[in-house]
Protein backbone atom coordinates (compact mmCIF):
# COMPACT_ATOMS: atom_id res chain seq x y z
CA UNK A 1 0.00 0.00 0.00
CA UNK A 2 1.86 2.95 -0.78
CA UNK A 3 -1.20 6.04 -1.93
CA UNK A 4 -4.49 6.92 -0.85
CA UNK A 5 -6.10 5.87 -4.21
CA UNK A 6 -6.04 2.26 -3.90
CA UNK A 7 -6.92 2.73 -0.25
CA UNK A 8 -10.44 4.38 -1.54
CA UNK A 9 -10.45 1.58 -4.09
CA UNK A 10 -9.78 3.79 -7.00
CA UNK A 11 -7.51 2.66 -9.16
CA UNK A 12 -6.11 6.04 -10.76
CA UNK A 13 -6.06 9.20 -8.55
CA UNK A 14 -10.06 10.85 -10.16
CA UNK A 15 -7.71 13.95 -11.53
CA UNK A 16 -4.48 14.53 -13.71
CA UNK A 17 -1.60 14.65 -10.73
CA UNK A 18 1.30 16.75 -12.11
CA UNK A 19 4.53 17.02 -10.19
CA UNK A 20 5.83 20.58 -10.27
CA UNK A 21 8.71 19.26 -12.12
CA UNK A 22 6.66 17.98 -14.77
CA UNK A 23 4.59 21.34 -14.52
CA UNK A 24 7.88 23.61 -14.61
CA UNK A 25 9.62 21.45 -17.21
CA UNK A 26 6.44 21.61 -19.88
CA UNK A 27 6.49 25.40 -18.99
CA UNK A 28 9.94 25.79 -19.95
CA UNK A 29 9.63 23.32 -23.74
CA UNK A 30 6.38 24.81 -24.43
CA UNK A 31 8.00 28.45 -24.64
CA UNK A 32 5.38 30.14 -21.61
CA UNK A 33 8.21 30.68 -19.41
CA UNK A 34 11.26 32.10 -20.81
CA UNK A 35 14.77 32.00 -18.99
CA UNK A 36 16.66 35.32 -19.76
CA UNK A 37 19.49 35.07 -17.64
CA UNK A 38 22.06 31.56 -16.05
CA UNK A 39 22.67 31.05 -12.66
CA UNK A 40 26.93 30.84 -12.57
CA UNK A 41 29.43 28.62 -10.96
CA UNK A 42 28.94 24.50 -11.06
CA UNK A 43 25.34 23.28 -10.10
CA UNK A 44 24.82 19.25 -9.42
CA UNK A 45 21.29 17.96 -8.58
CA UNK A 46 19.34 15.69 -6.51
CA UNK A 47 16.89 12.73 -7.27
CA UNK A 48 14.27 12.38 -4.94
CA UNK A 49 12.39 8.97 -4.73
CA UNK A 50 9.42 10.17 -4.78
CA UNK A 51 9.60 11.69 -8.30
CA UNK A 52 12.74 9.88 -10.32
CA UNK A 53 12.58 6.30 -8.59
CA UNK A 54 8.79 5.96 -8.97
CA UNK A 55 8.01 8.54 -11.42
CA UNK A 56 11.08 8.66 -13.70
CA UNK A 57 11.36 12.63 -14.24
CA UNK A 58 15.33 12.59 -13.87
CA UNK A 59 15.77 13.73 -17.16
CA UNK A 60 13.34 16.39 -16.65
CA UNK A 61 15.37 17.70 -13.68
CA UNK A 62 18.06 17.76 -16.19
CA UNK A 63 16.83 19.20 -18.80
CA UNK A 64 15.20 22.27 -16.33
CA UNK A 65 19.01 22.72 -14.84
CA UNK A 66 21.20 22.56 -18.16
CA UNK A 67 18.34 25.26 -19.19
CA UNK A 68 18.83 27.51 -16.37
CA UNK A 69 22.40 27.14 -15.43
CA UNK A 70 25.67 27.75 -17.06
CA UNK A 71 27.50 24.04 -15.82
CA UNK A 72 26.31 21.14 -14.35
CA UNK A 73 27.55 18.04 -13.15
CA UNK A 74 26.26 14.82 -13.13
CA UNK A 75 25.92 12.52 -9.73
CA UNK A 76 27.16 9.15 -9.85
CA UNK A 77 25.23 6.66 -9.09
CA UNK A 78 22.15 9.18 -11.02
CA UNK A 79 18.72 8.70 -12.16
CA UNK A 80 16.87 5.99 -10.25
CA UNK A 81 20.16 4.69 -9.38
CA UNK A 82 20.75 7.33 -6.64
CA UNK A 83 20.92 7.19 -3.42
CA UNK A 84 18.43 8.23 -0.75
CA UNK A 85 19.23 11.43 0.61
CA UNK A 86 18.00 9.80 4.00
CA UNK A 87 14.73 12.11 5.51
CA UNK A 88 12.19 10.22 2.90
CA UNK A 89 9.08 8.89 4.31
CA UNK A 90 8.71 11.13 7.39
CA UNK A 91 12.16 10.38 8.84
CA UNK A 92 12.78 14.46 8.22
CA UNK A 93 10.13 14.91 10.41
CA UNK A 94 11.27 12.90 13.60
CA UNK A 95 12.43 15.70 15.69
CA UNK A 96 15.43 15.88 17.71
CA UNK A 97 15.96 13.00 19.05
CA UNK A 98 16.18 11.58 15.84
CA UNK A 99 18.81 14.19 13.75
CA UNK A 100 21.58 11.69 14.36
CA UNK A 101 20.34 8.90 12.11
CA UNK A 102 19.77 11.36 9.23
CA UNK A 103 23.34 12.59 10.02
CA UNK A 104 25.32 9.74 10.09
CA UNK A 105 22.92 7.88 7.33
CA UNK A 106 23.29 10.71 5.16
CA UNK A 107 27.53 10.23 5.00
CA UNK A 108 27.17 8.60 1.62
CA UNK A 109 24.70 11.19 0.21
CA UNK A 110 27.32 13.75 1.13
CA UNK A 111 30.13 12.52 0.22
CA UNK A 112 28.69 11.62 -3.10
CA UNK A 113 27.34 15.32 -3.43
CA UNK A 114 31.35 16.44 -2.76
CA UNK A 115 32.72 14.55 -4.97
CA UNK A 116 31.41 16.59 -8.28
CA UNK A 117 32.86 19.31 -6.64
CA UNK A 118 29.34 22.22 -7.23
CA UNK A 119 28.65 24.42 -4.85
CA UNK A 120 24.77 24.51 -5.22
CA UNK A 121 22.09 21.49 -5.17
CA UNK A 122 19.08 21.08 -6.89
CA UNK A 123 16.79 19.36 -4.63
CA UNK A 124 13.15 19.48 -5.98
CA UNK A 125 11.56 17.86 -2.49
CA UNK A 126 10.76 19.59 0.63
CA UNK A 127 12.19 16.68 2.80
CA UNK A 128 15.72 16.21 0.50
CA UNK A 129 15.85 20.16 0.40
CA UNK A 130 15.60 20.25 4.28
CA UNK A 131 17.87 17.30 5.24
CA UNK A 132 20.60 18.39 2.40
CA UNK A 133 21.25 21.81 3.97
CA UNK A 134 21.48 20.28 7.44
CA UNK A 135 24.00 17.56 6.35
CA UNK A 136 25.69 20.68 4.73
CA UNK A 137 25.98 22.31 8.26
CA UNK A 138 27.00 19.07 9.97
CA UNK A 139 29.76 18.37 7.22
CA UNK A 140 30.91 21.91 6.71
CA UNK A 141 30.66 21.49 3.37
CA UNK A 142 30.68 25.05 0.85
CA UNK A 143 27.32 24.27 -0.49
CA UNK A 144 23.84 25.25 -0.88
CA UNK A 145 20.61 23.93 -1.78
CA UNK A 146 18.07 25.35 -4.07
CA UNK A 147 14.24 24.10 -5.06
CA UNK A 148 13.29 24.41 -8.52
CA UNK A 149 10.91 27.13 -8.03
CA UNK A 150 13.65 29.47 -6.66
CA UNK A 151 16.18 28.63 -9.75
CA UNK A 152 13.13 29.96 -12.14
CA UNK A 153 12.41 32.85 -10.03
CA UNK A 154 15.64 34.13 -10.47
CA UNK A 155 16.25 33.47 -13.95
CA UNK A 156 12.96 33.59 -15.70
CA UNK A 157 12.09 36.50 -17.60
CA UNK A 158 9.78 39.11 -16.58
CA UNK A 159 7.99 41.02 -19.03
CA UNK A 160 7.83 44.94 -19.46
CA UNK A 161 4.53 44.71 -18.60
CA UNK A 162 4.44 43.21 -14.87
CA UNK A 163 7.54 44.52 -13.99
CA UNK A 164 7.30 46.82 -10.77
CA UNK A 165 11.04 46.73 -9.66
CA UNK A 166 12.37 48.01 -13.12
CA UNK A 167 10.66 51.76 -12.54
CA UNK A 168 11.03 51.83 -8.78
CA UNK A 169 15.15 51.92 -9.28
CA UNK A 170 15.48 54.23 -12.06
CA UNK A 171 13.35 56.90 -10.33
CA UNK A 172 16.11 56.25 -7.47
CA UNK A 173 19.01 56.82 -10.03
CA UNK A 174 17.37 59.86 -11.61
CA UNK A 175 16.53 60.91 -7.63
CA UNK B 1 21.30 -14.49 14.89
CA UNK B 2 22.32 -10.82 13.71
CA UNK B 3 23.55 -8.81 16.26
CA UNK B 4 21.91 -5.84 16.73
CA UNK B 5 23.77 -2.85 18.46
CA UNK B 6 22.36 0.64 18.22
CA UNK B 7 22.63 3.83 20.40
CA UNK B 8 19.79 4.15 22.90
CA UNK B 9 16.92 7.02 21.76
CA UNK B 10 14.15 8.44 23.81
CA UNK B 11 11.19 9.10 22.17
CA UNK B 12 7.49 9.18 24.39
CA UNK B 13 5.90 8.30 20.93
CA UNK B 14 7.65 4.55 21.09
CA UNK B 15 8.52 4.27 24.77
CA UNK B 16 5.81 5.58 26.68
CA UNK B 17 3.44 3.64 24.12
CA UNK B 18 4.94 0.67 24.26
CA UNK B 19 4.36 0.26 28.20
CA UNK B 20 0.57 0.41 27.73
CA UNK B 21 0.81 -2.21 25.48
CA UNK B 22 -0.70 -5.92 26.41
CA UNK B 23 0.13 -8.95 24.99
CA UNK B 24 -3.35 -9.90 23.60
CA UNK B 25 -3.57 -6.50 22.02
CA UNK B 26 -0.29 -7.00 20.11
CA UNK B 27 -1.10 -10.54 18.66
CA UNK B 28 -4.44 -9.64 17.91
CA UNK B 29 -2.77 -6.23 15.67
CA UNK B 30 -0.23 -8.41 14.12
CA UNK B 31 -2.98 -11.28 12.76
CA UNK B 32 -5.52 -8.57 11.38
CA UNK B 33 -2.41 -6.51 9.58
CA UNK B 34 -0.49 -10.29 8.62
CA UNK B 35 -4.06 -11.96 7.70
CA UNK B 36 -6.78 -9.54 6.79
CA UNK B 37 -5.00 -6.67 5.33
CA UNK B 38 -2.08 -7.96 3.15
CA UNK B 39 -2.72 -11.70 1.51
CA UNK B 40 -1.18 -13.21 -1.40
CA UNK B 41 1.79 -10.48 -1.76
CA UNK B 42 3.80 -10.55 1.68
CA UNK B 43 3.63 -14.38 1.44
CA UNK B 44 5.23 -14.75 -1.52
CA UNK B 45 8.03 -12.14 -0.92
CA UNK B 46 8.26 -13.44 2.49
CA UNK B 47 8.27 -17.32 1.17
CA UNK B 48 10.60 -16.08 -1.77
CA UNK B 49 13.75 -14.57 0.11
CA UNK B 50 16.54 -16.91 0.12
CA UNK B 51 18.35 -14.00 2.02
CA UNK B 52 20.98 -14.09 -0.26
CA UNK B 53 21.97 -10.34 0.82
CA UNK B 54 22.33 -8.32 -2.73
CA UNK B 55 20.56 -5.78 -1.68
CA UNK B 56 22.24 -4.63 1.16
CA UNK B 57 25.10 -2.61 -0.94
CA UNK B 58 21.75 -0.36 -2.09
CA UNK B 59 20.70 0.50 1.29
CA UNK B 60 22.45 3.66 2.38
CA UNK B 61 22.26 3.16 6.09
CA UNK B 62 24.32 -0.08 5.56
CA UNK B 63 26.97 1.75 3.46
CA UNK B 64 27.05 4.53 5.98
CA UNK B 65 27.41 2.46 9.24
CA UNK B 66 30.42 0.43 7.79
CA UNK B 67 28.86 -2.34 6.39
CA UNK B 68 27.13 -3.20 9.58
CA UNK B 69 24.98 -6.79 8.69
CA UNK B 70 21.94 -5.81 10.89
CA UNK B 71 21.45 -2.61 8.99
CA UNK B 72 21.04 -4.46 5.34
CA UNK B 73 17.72 -4.71 4.09
CA UNK B 74 17.41 -8.68 4.38
CA UNK B 75 18.15 -8.23 8.02
CA UNK B 76 15.77 -5.32 8.66
CA UNK B 77 12.73 -7.92 7.04
CA UNK B 78 13.98 -10.83 9.21
CA UNK B 79 14.26 -9.12 12.40
CA UNK B 80 10.82 -7.42 12.04
CA UNK B 81 8.79 -9.50 9.83
CA UNK B 82 9.74 -13.14 10.35
CA UNK B 83 10.83 -12.76 13.57
CA UNK B 84 6.65 -12.26 14.42
CA UNK B 85 6.00 -14.84 12.07
CA UNK B 86 8.50 -17.25 13.12
CA UNK B 87 7.30 -16.66 17.28
CA UNK B 88 3.66 -17.11 15.97
CA UNK B 89 2.38 -13.48 17.13
CA UNK B 90 3.12 -13.67 20.20
CA UNK B 91 5.85 -10.81 20.86
CA UNK B 92 6.66 -8.73 23.34
CA UNK B 93 6.28 -5.03 24.25
CA UNK B 94 10.51 -4.84 23.79
CA UNK B 95 10.60 -6.46 20.37
CA UNK B 96 7.52 -3.84 18.98
CA UNK B 97 10.08 -1.03 20.33
CA UNK B 98 12.42 -2.66 18.47
CA UNK B 99 10.32 -3.22 15.47
CA UNK B 100 9.19 0.33 15.11
CA UNK B 101 12.84 1.55 15.39
CA UNK B 102 14.07 -0.47 12.57
CA UNK B 103 11.03 0.72 10.20
CA UNK B 104 10.45 4.28 10.97
CA UNK B 105 13.78 4.93 11.50
CA UNK B 106 16.08 2.99 9.74
CA UNK B 107 14.18 2.40 6.44
CA UNK B 108 13.46 5.21 4.10
CA UNK B 109 11.24 2.67 1.73
CA UNK B 110 13.30 4.56 -1.02
CA UNK B 111 12.78 1.46 -2.92
CA UNK B 112 16.94 1.20 -3.56
CA UNK B 113 17.12 -2.26 -2.48
CA UNK B 114 13.98 -3.16 -4.72
CA UNK B 115 15.94 -2.81 -7.62
CA UNK B 116 18.93 -5.26 -6.75
CA UNK B 117 16.50 -7.97 -5.40
CA UNK B 118 17.07 -10.74 -8.10
CA UNK B 119 13.36 -11.88 -7.56
CA UNK B 120 12.19 -8.18 -7.56
CA UNK B 121 10.82 -8.06 -3.67
CA UNK B 122 9.28 -4.89 -2.73
CA UNK B 123 11.26 -4.66 0.98
CA UNK B 124 10.30 -1.45 0.80
CA UNK B 125 6.87 -2.51 0.96
CA UNK B 126 7.26 -5.01 3.64
CA UNK B 127 8.63 -1.77 5.64
CA UNK B 128 5.55 -0.27 5.56
CA UNK B 129 3.40 -3.08 6.85
CA UNK B 130 5.60 -3.66 9.83
CA UNK B 131 4.75 0.55 9.96
CA UNK B 132 1.21 -0.33 9.85
CA UNK B 133 1.60 -2.58 12.75
CA UNK B 134 3.36 -0.39 15.09
CA UNK B 135 0.84 2.85 13.81
CA UNK B 136 -1.96 0.65 14.94
CA UNK B 137 -0.56 -0.23 18.11
CA UNK B 138 0.39 3.29 18.40
CA UNK B 139 4.06 3.06 18.86
CA UNK B 140 5.05 5.63 16.73
CA UNK B 141 7.90 8.17 17.06
CA UNK B 142 6.06 11.38 18.49
CA UNK B 143 6.72 14.24 16.25
CA UNK B 144 5.38 12.44 13.28
CA UNK B 145 2.60 11.45 15.33
CA UNK B 146 1.92 14.38 16.13
CA UNK B 147 1.51 15.62 12.49
CA UNK B 148 -0.68 12.62 12.12
CA UNK B 149 -2.95 14.04 14.54
CA UNK B 150 -2.64 17.51 12.77
CA UNK B 151 -4.43 15.62 9.56
CA UNK B 152 -7.29 14.58 11.99
CA UNK B 153 -7.37 17.67 13.62
CA UNK B 154 -7.03 20.60 10.61
CA UNK B 155 -6.58 18.57 7.49
CA UNK B 156 -2.86 20.13 7.09
CA UNK B 157 0.52 19.19 8.01
CA UNK B 158 1.41 21.68 10.68
CA UNK B 159 -1.76 22.63 12.46
CA UNK B 160 -2.23 25.27 10.20
CA UNK B 161 -6.10 25.68 10.50
CA UNK B 162 -8.18 27.04 7.44
CA UNK B 163 -8.53 30.59 8.57
CA UNK B 164 -5.04 30.80 9.04
CA UNK B 165 -4.13 29.38 5.61
CA UNK B 166 -6.88 32.05 4.12
CA UNK B 167 -5.04 35.25 5.89
CA UNK B 168 -1.55 33.83 5.18
CA UNK B 169 -2.37 33.70 1.23
CA UNK B 170 -3.76 36.99 1.49
CA UNK B 171 -0.97 39.13 3.06
CA UNK B 172 1.40 37.10 -0.09
CA UNK B 173 -0.65 38.50 -2.41
CA UNK B 174 0.08 41.90 -1.40
CA UNK B 175 4.12 41.13 -1.09
CA UNK B 176 3.73 39.45 -4.51
CA UNK B 177 2.84 42.87 -5.76
CA UNK B 178 6.20 44.17 -4.71
CA UNK B 179 7.71 42.46 -7.59
CA UNK B 180 4.92 41.80 -9.94
CA UNK B 181 2.83 44.59 -11.17
CA UNK B 182 -1.34 43.34 -9.80
CA UNK B 183 -0.16 39.94 -9.02
CA UNK B 184 -2.58 37.72 -8.24
CA UNK B 185 -3.11 34.56 -5.71
CA UNK B 186 -7.01 33.65 -7.25
CA UNK B 187 -8.90 31.35 -4.55
CA UNK B 188 -11.90 29.02 -5.39
CA UNK B 189 -11.85 30.16 -8.95
CA UNK B 190 -14.34 27.76 -10.34
CA UNK B 191 -13.07 25.96 -13.78
CA UNK B 192 -9.51 26.83 -13.80
CA UNK B 193 -7.02 25.13 -15.59
CA UNK B 194 -4.50 24.06 -12.57
CA UNK B 195 -5.04 23.97 -8.79
CA UNK B 196 -2.14 24.26 -7.19
CA UNK B 197 -1.46 22.78 -3.34
CA UNK B 198 1.35 23.90 -1.39
CA UNK B 199 2.82 22.04 1.53
CA UNK B 200 1.79 23.21 4.37
CA UNK B 201 5.18 24.67 5.46
CA UNK B 202 4.49 26.71 2.80
CA UNK B 203 1.47 27.96 4.22
CA UNK B 204 3.68 28.35 7.57
CA UNK B 205 7.13 28.73 7.63
CA UNK B 206 8.36 29.10 4.10
CA UNK B 207 5.89 31.45 2.43
CA UNK B 208 8.29 32.79 0.12
CA UNK B 209 8.18 29.30 -1.84
CA UNK B 210 3.99 30.06 -2.23
CA UNK B 211 5.61 33.85 -3.54
CA UNK B 212 7.97 32.02 -5.82
CA UNK B 213 4.90 30.24 -7.44
CA UNK B 214 2.62 32.33 -7.47
CA UNK B 215 5.25 34.89 -9.35
CA UNK B 216 5.65 32.05 -11.85
CA UNK B 217 1.84 31.34 -12.23
CA UNK B 218 1.66 35.05 -12.98
CA UNK B 219 5.10 35.32 -15.23
CA UNK B 220 3.63 32.08 -17.36
CA UNK B 221 -0.10 33.49 -17.57
CA UNK B 222 -1.41 30.08 -16.20
CA UNK B 223 -4.91 29.60 -15.19
CA UNK B 224 -4.44 28.84 -11.64
CA UNK B 225 -6.26 28.44 -8.15
CA UNK B 226 -6.33 27.16 -4.77
CA UNK B 227 -9.12 25.89 -2.45
CA UNK B 228 -9.81 28.43 0.46
CA UNK B 229 -11.43 25.59 2.08
CA UNK B 230 -9.97 22.21 3.76
CA UNK B 231 -7.97 19.92 1.25
CA UNK B 232 -5.64 22.48 -0.13
CA UNK B 233 -2.85 21.02 1.48
CA UNK B 234 -1.05 17.97 -0.40
CA UNK B 235 1.04 16.60 2.37
CA UNK B 236 0.52 13.10 3.82
CA UNK B 237 2.06 12.70 7.11
CA UNK B 238 -0.55 9.63 8.18
CA UNK B 239 0.64 7.35 4.94
CA UNK B 240 3.86 7.44 6.81
CA UNK B 241 2.56 6.94 10.46
CA UNK B 242 0.80 3.64 9.32
CA UNK B 243 -2.54 5.29 9.62
CA UNK B 244 -4.32 4.66 6.54
CA UNK B 245 -7.74 5.38 7.77
CA UNK B 246 -6.46 8.91 8.12
CA UNK B 247 -4.80 8.84 4.86
CA UNK B 248 -7.50 7.87 2.84
CA UNK B 249 -9.65 10.58 4.56
CA UNK B 250 -6.97 13.47 3.96
CA UNK B 251 -6.51 12.04 0.16
CA UNK B 252 -10.24 11.77 -0.43
CA UNK B 253 -10.66 15.53 1.12
CA UNK B 254 -7.64 16.73 -1.45
CA UNK B 255 -9.56 15.18 -4.22
CA UNK B 256 -12.56 16.20 -3.34
CA UNK B 257 -11.88 20.28 -3.08
CA UNK B 258 -10.25 19.80 -7.07
CA UNK B 259 -13.91 18.61 -8.11
CA UNK B 260 -15.75 21.08 -6.35
CA UNK B 261 -13.48 23.74 -8.17
CA UNK B 262 -13.95 22.06 -11.27
CA UNK B 263 -9.95 22.20 -12.43
CA UNK B 264 -8.43 19.96 -15.21
CA UNK B 265 -5.61 19.18 -12.65
CA UNK B 266 -3.74 19.60 -9.56
CA UNK B 267 -0.15 20.74 -9.12
CA UNK B 268 1.62 19.45 -5.86
CA UNK B 269 4.26 21.39 -4.15
CA UNK B 270 8.16 20.24 -4.87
Amino acid sequence: MYDGSRWLGWKEPPITYLQPTQFFYELIRDGKLKIARKIEGPVTVQDPCSIVRNRGMGEMIRDIVRATCEEFREVTPKLEHNYCCTAGSGVINYGPPWKFIRMEGGKVKMRQLQATGAKIVIAPCHSCHKTIEELIHYYHADMHVMFISELLVQTMDIPEALRVHGEKQEKQKEE
Amino acid sequence: MIKVERRPVSDPGIDENAKKLTPEQIEGVIRHVLEKESAGRLRTFVETCIHCGLCSDACHYYLAYKRDPSYSPVAKVRLTLWDMIRRKYRVDAESIKMYARISYAECNICKRCSMYCPFGIDIAYLMTVVRRICGLLGVVPQYLQDQGNSHMYTYSQSWVPQDDWVDTALWLEDELRMDIRNGRIPFDKEGAEVMYSPHSLEAKFKTNLLTNIAKIMNVAGVDWTMPSFDGWDSTNQAMHVGDYETMGMVERMHFEAAMRLKVKKIITSE
